[in-house]
């Protein structure tokens, strides 16, 4: 048989070191340097340090009360609102720490969407989607519709609306109401789009609509989605971080975390070994 | 609830897994017997031996479809990953590695039903001990795919070293033969067939050998292999 000799080990599309800097093809768009997060003196993320690679899809898994949320919500300074909550280390985008920024600013460039679709119950569509522009002083009626427009349109759901913008948001269904919420979330134009569980209250039809969405998201924005289900990471992500007692156990590409996980609790945890 | 400290909980998925191994084994064994019949079909010149091999076939198909069935449905009922997943890519592998070995042994029952009864020359005992060795590694490549022993995969792959060199030899012994202007230079050819159907037996165990390497490593054989070639695991 013929034998090759050992090609030397490629270098890891992602790292979890922070001082390896971005992975090779994709900028760094978001960087987290010994990041922590506390809950009065409980820590529930510690010291965390990952490159977030631009315009990808980013999966951060992990069992229940592994810090999941905890860390997203950090990322647009969620986190600090919850009382007695503090937040050490950096977490830097572009070159800016976070923490050193206006945080309404930084949740202008850094968008969410929740686990349940929260469509503002008294507001119609067009209304839903325009609500952050208003708020960010956004009074010009020809801009606020070419935004919505744009912001419906890219959250796949302008087909589905367009005869009637101005009905009620809650009037549509589950799905709907997510993809809505992930236009109000787009309109405001962010760079990074954080997703906590977005899919886990809707159907397979519905589910599968979000994630044909990721997939075009992230030809305009860095997407990170927190998810309880691993074949959704496998389907929609190319990296996947693994979180455990809100420690980084693993990063790195989706496939290989999926096919030949580095660490034994990653492993454990993605062959349902615990959890 | 085990918290990935402990012992690893016991999943449906593990019981599939561990019956579809056994279902390899089983036919590995299988196949392993069809090499052993076609020599001996060969070595005594009984027809019986050879037909015997040749109603052996059935159940190798037999048992290629319905492993191979069960490792589909284990993939799209649990959706495995890492070793699970990497396991049963091993697994319908290697059913055609091992389907190829069993049906190398039918070709060679078929030169003994051909040319039954012709009398063993020169480099015949070369060719018994080719098939003992690559029936050797077929056997130490499924113990190693088993039991998951690395030390034991890596053992085939030295084994291939020594039925290469007895392939180069009954090839230079069948010349030396040949030239001597034997009164039987088909049963010679025949010699060089199985010669080389032996070498494919081994090289199939290696095949094993390498993906009982991936699916324990989820490494590949080339990232152990020594600047001298050899397989260091």
């Amino acid at each position: 048989m013929e034998d090759t000799p050992a090609a030397a080990p490629s270098a890891p599309a992602a790292s979890l070191s922070s001082e390896t800097g971005a992975s090779p093809g994709h900028g760094g768009k978001l960087r987290l340097d010994a990041l922590s997060a506390f809950y009065g003196p409980k820590k529930a993320i510690d010291s965390v340090s990952l490159d977030f690679p631009a315009k990808t899809v980013t999966a951060i898994i992990g069992p229940s009360g592994c810090g999941k949320s905890t860390l997203i919500r950090c990322l647009n300074r969620m986190h600090e609102v919850t009382p007695r909550a503090t937040v050490t280390g950096h977490a830097i985008l572009d070159g800016e720490d976070l923490y050193e920024m206006d945080a309404t600013l930084v949740r202008r460039r850094i968008g969410m969407v929740f686990q349940k679709p929260n469509p503002f119950p008294t507001m119609s569509v067009y209304d839903n989607v325009a609500a952050g522009l208003k708020l960010n002083g956004e009074r010009n009626r020809a801009r606020l519709d070419e935004a919505v427009i744009r912001s419906l349109k890219g959250a796949a759901l302008w087909d589905e609306v367009k005869d009637n913008i101005h009905g009620p948001g809650v009037r549509l269904s589950g799905g709907q109401q997510q993809r809505l919420c992930i236009a109000r979330a787009l309109a405001v134009e962010p760079e990074v789009l954080l997703m906590d569980e977005p899919c886990s209250a809707l159907d397979p039809i519905a589910t599968a609509k979000i994630e044909q969405l990721i997939r075009t998201l992230k030809e305009k924005y860095t997407v990170i989605i927190v998810t309880h289900n691993m074949q959704q990471a496998a389907r929609v992500a190319e990296f996947t971080a693994f979180l455990y007692l809100g420690k980084l156990i693993e990063f790195g590409p989706t496939g290989d975390m999926f096919e030949r996980p580095k660490e034994k609790l990653t492993e454990e945890y993605i062959t349902g070994r615990f959890g | 609830m085990n918290e990935g400290t402990g012992a690893p909980a016991m999943r449906p998925i593990d019981a599939e897994i561990a019956k579809l191994t056994q279902d390899i084994d089983g036919m590995g064994r299988w196949a392993v017997e069809m090499v052993r019949g076609g020599v001996q079909a060969m070595e005594t010149g009984d027809p019986a031996i050879a037909n015997e091999v040749r109603g052996r076939d059935d159940k190798l198909d037999a048992f290629d479809m319905e492993i191979e069935q069960e490792a589909i449905r284990i993939l799209a009922m649990r959706q495995p990953a890492a070793h699970d997943v990497r396991v049963l890519g091993a697994a319908i592998k290697l059913i055609t590695y091992v389907d190829r070995i069993g049906r190398l042994g039918l070709d060679i029952a078929f030169y003994a039903i051909d040319d039954p009864g012709a009398p063993h020359l020169a480099p015949w005992p070369l060719l018994r001990t080719m098939a003992e060795k690559a029936t050797a590694m077929v056997e130490l490549a499924l113990d190693a795919f088993v039991h998951r022993d690395l030390a034991k995969a890596s053992r085939v792959f030295d084994a291939d070293d020594e039925v290469d060199e007895l392939n180069r030899q009954v090839l230079k012994e069948c010349v030396k033969v040949l030239d001597g202007d034997p009164p039987e230079p088909r049963e010679l050819l025949t010699y060089v067939l199985v010669s080389r159907h032996l070498e494919r037996v081994a090289d199939n165990a290696c095949k094993i050998a390498e993906k009982t390497i991936y699916m324990e490593t989820g490494k590949r054989r080339r990232e152990f292999l020594t600047p001298e070639k050899k397989v260091v695991l």
